[in-house]
Formats: structure tokens, sequence, C-alpha cells
């Protein structure tokens, strides 16, 4: 099946960038997918069940993820349970966006609104990053 | 306050089936689809959250899906317009369109009557068009208590049922508007019912329609179906208002014809106001309403207070006041509405909306 053209340089929307990162690591169900965005947002940023199978199925349409026949042992699966895993447009397209948001993350930093991770001092009165 | 296991566990199996409930505000192919994966994923959440071992942490999360299924439901009904074939779109908007358009004349005359009827309560001399007057209302709009046939009212009733329930059912177009307006609606037409009996029983001493009841009592008894067709009247009134709030909220993302669909938005609620009024009023009316021996109480029809007629006037003034006003306002975007469905502009709204995220 040809994969739909997503466009490498459209924009994602945030719950979408959110579950190719969790995917770019393994495949993943729908509960462990919204933990493992908790973890990496370091819970900023909060899924509910909704939205991540309006995304889910939005993705599927553009082909940045695919319906994982592989799951683990029976005695660790609930068969009703679907797996995701992220396909190679997928790839693209996420680091695509991250590449996005790296540039805008530099000139945040260009523009002294934004502490700079390389010891930089951070904008007067923000706080700078952690 | 940590629950007990069991009582955890009860807590989200009840969680979990109420969740798989509100699942079916989504459309029915994406229901298909996503239920049961989403069922799990909130069970699954919903455990984590009695692992807590705190109340709020439940609702908290109850909270948040909620909004999660409100917002969301919305968008999936949003694209899922959006996939209507054209030649239905149009079809269904001119449908629509003339619908609103009749309905919003009706109302206009309905409108028109309530203000005459005002200038005639408030005048000390009967106006010149008194007697027209009752037996137009007679003949149109009082079908409770006034009218000498069915023919009218059943043909006034029908017509309000048939034009705003197909309005607004075609505005929403199943889905979960459906849903609430059918519940809403169904919750209207029963409490339409009670106040109809109200009206009939509460009336029977009162001085001001003592004319009134009489005819109505005698209908009541003999089986006249003109109370149910009232509350139809209600039924039909409450779809509309949940059916004009539904379409404004499913389209206010659109960035379009953001004013008109404020004006919706404000008719749909101003439709309800009434209703919900008259709600509250019921059962309290069908409460007191047993004859009270008063022969000259001045009850009026629709409100929980038995009062002396000078203190009922106003109020039965304020009160077609309100519902002259609310035909006037309501028959207005009524046409407004019917005419951008004609020329298909809320068809177009929808298709050219851009996807919610």
């Amino acid at each position: 099946m040809s994969e739909p053209a997503m466009g490498d340089a459209a924009p994602l929307t945030p719950a979408m960038f959110h579950i190719l990162l969790a995917l770019a690591e393994r495949e993943r169900h729908g509960y462990d997918m919204i933990q493992a965005i908790d973890a990496a947002s370091g819970g900023g940023f909060k899924i509910g069940p909704g939205t991540l199978y309006r995304s889910i199925k939005q993705m599927l349409a553009l082909g940045l993820i695919e319906e994982s026949g592989e799951r683990p042992a029976p005695d660790q699966d609930d068969e009703r349970r679907r797996y995701y895993r992220i396909t190679a447009a997928g790839r693209r397209a996420a680091s695509a966006e991250a590449a996005r948001l790296a540039r805008l993350v530099s000139a945040a930093r260009a523009r002294r609104l934004l502490g700079d991770f390389g010891g930089g001092e951070p904008a007067p009165g923000l706080g700078g990053a952690q | 306050m940590s629950a007990t296991p069991a009582r955890a566990s009860r807590l989200v199996a009840a969680s979990v089936a109420v969740y798989q409930t509100l699942l079916l505000l989504y459309p029915r192919r994406f229901h298909a689809q996503f239920a049961e994966p989403m069922a799990l994923v909130f069970g699954d959440a919903c455990r984590a959250a009695a692992r807590e071992g705190r109340s709020p942490a439940l609702a908290r999360l109850w909270l948040a899906t909620l909004a999660d299924l409100l917002v969301s439901a919305l968008a999936e009904h949003a694209e899922h317009l959006k996939e209507v074939p054209m030649t239905e779109q149009r079809s269904l908007s001119r449908a629509a369109g003339l619908a609103g358009l009749i309905g919003g004349a009706l109302l206009l005359f309905y409108g028109a009557i309530g203000l005459l009827t005002l200038i005639n309560m408030v005048t000390p001399e009967q106006a010149f068009y008194h007697t027209v007057l009752y037996d137009t209302r007679s003949a149109l709009f009082l079908p409770v208590s006034w009218a000498p046939t069915l023919v009218a009212p059943l043909a006034w009733v029908c017509a309000l049922v048939l034009i705003w329930g197909l309005t607004a059912w075609l505005a929403l177009r199943g889905g979960w508007g459906a849903w609430l307006a059918g519940g809403v609606a169904l919750l209207g037409a029963l409490m339409g019912f009670l106040g109809s009996l109200s009206l009939v029983i509460g009336s029977w001493n009162s001085w001001y329609y003592w004319h009134a009841s009489a005819t109505a009592f005698e209908s009541l008894i003999m089986g006249d179906p003109l109370p149910y067709l009232a509350a139809l009247d209600i039924f039909g009134r409450m779809v509309v208002g949940v059916g004009l709030l539904g379409l404004a909220l499913t389209s206010w993302r659109t960035g379009q014809a953001k004013v008109s669909l404020i004006v919706v938005a404000f008719l749909g609620a101003l439709a309800l106001i009434p209703y919900l009024y008259l709600y509250l009023a019921g059962p309290a009316i069908i409460l007191r309403a047993l004859p009270t021996g008063t022969q000259y109480g001045g009850m009026l029809p629709w409100t929980p207070f038995s009062l002396p007629f000078p203190a009922a006037w106003p109020l039965n003034v304020a009160l077609w006041s309100v519902d002259t006003a609310f035909a006037l306002v309501w028959g207005l975007g009524l046409l407004a509405l019917g005419r951008r469905f004609l020329g298909g502009a809320v068809a177009r709204a929808v298709r050219q909306a851009p996807a919610l995220a």
C-alpha cells in the first residue's frame, strides 16, 4: 500500500508529535503511549483517550503510524488491546518537526528569550532553563 | 480518605461503564473503530487513579476525561460532516433552509399575536380587535384551553414539531447532538405533559381562566388529546433549542460566520429559558393544584404560586412579554438561519472548517 503524502514540512499537532516520540522508542498500546507521553513531558502534556484515538485515526490515514501485528506473550497481553508502531514516513515527519522546533528554540535563544543550556546567561527576569 | 479495595474496584467498574455509554457520543464509525480500546485506556487510568488511594484522583481524571471527550467528539463530528456527499449536503441544506423560513414566519406571526394580546391586556378598554384576536388565538395558538376544534391546533402542533424538529435534526444530523436533543426533548415532552395537566387542573378554580378550564377539564375527562398536543409543542421547542445550541457549538471553530453563530447560540438559550422555568414550576403546580376552594384565586398557569388577581396580572403580562419577545427574536433568527441554509452557507462553512486538533 502506498503511503499517503504527509509533506515533510507540514507541522504536526502537539498530540501527534508526542505520539510519534513515544512510538519512536518501541511499539505501544494506548495507555502505554499516555504514560510515555506523561513521562517524556514531565507531566506537562496530558492527553485523554479521545484526543489520543482521534490523533491515531488521523496518523493512520496519513501513514505516520500503523497497527502492529506483533504482540507480547499471551499471558502478558490483553487481546483487546491494539499496538501501534511508527512508519518510515512517521520518522521523517517527527524528524522534520523536531528540526522545526529546534530552529524555534535557537531563534528564541538568539533573542535571549531562553537560557543557554551551554552556559549562557538567561533572559533577565525569566529565570532561565533549569 | 482512602477507599477500600472493594469499593475502589466498584468505583472503577462503574466509571468504565459510564464512560462506555458516553462513547456513544462519537460518530458511529469512529465508535465502531475505537470505542473498545478507548474504554480500555480509561479503565487503566481509573485503576491507576484508584491505586493512588485518594478520591480526588478519580474525580480529577473524570473532569479531564469529560473535557477531552466533549472536545474530541465535537471535532470528530465536524470531520464527519465534511464527508457527507456534496449533493446530499445541498439537498439537506435547502430542506433545512425552507423549514427555517416557514418556522420563522410562523413565529413572527405568533409574536405579532402576542404583541396585540399585550396591548389588549394593558389598555383599560378592550381593543377594537379583541374578538378577532381571541378567535385567532383560539384557532392557532392556545390549543389546550381555547380551541373550538381539533383541526387547527393539530395542524399547528404538527407544523411546530415537524418544522422545528426537522430544522434541529438537519442541523445536527445525528450523532451526539441527536442524543442530547433526544434526551432533553424527552424530558421536555414529559414536563410539558405535566405542565399541560397542571394547567387543566390548576385553573379549575381560577376566575381568570374559568371559561377555559371548563372546556379543558371536560376535555381531560373525555380523553381529549389536546394536553398531549401541547406537550408536543414543548417537545418541538426543546428540540430546536438544543439543536440550535448544538449547531452553534459544532460550528464555532469554523472561524466563519461567528456573529451569526453567536446569534444562534443566543436564540437557542432563549428558547430553553422559558421552558426551564416551566420544568421547575410544573411539578410544583401538580403538587399544589388540587382545588383550593378559592373561587377567585386568580391562579396563573405555569406558576408555582397562587396569587390574588391583582398580583397575578403583572406576572401574566410579564410572561406574555417574555413569550412574545422570544417568538419575535427567535422568528427573526430562524429566518436568518433559513436564508443561510438555503444559500448553502452553513454547509460550506462546515466543509471548509479547519480540522480541530
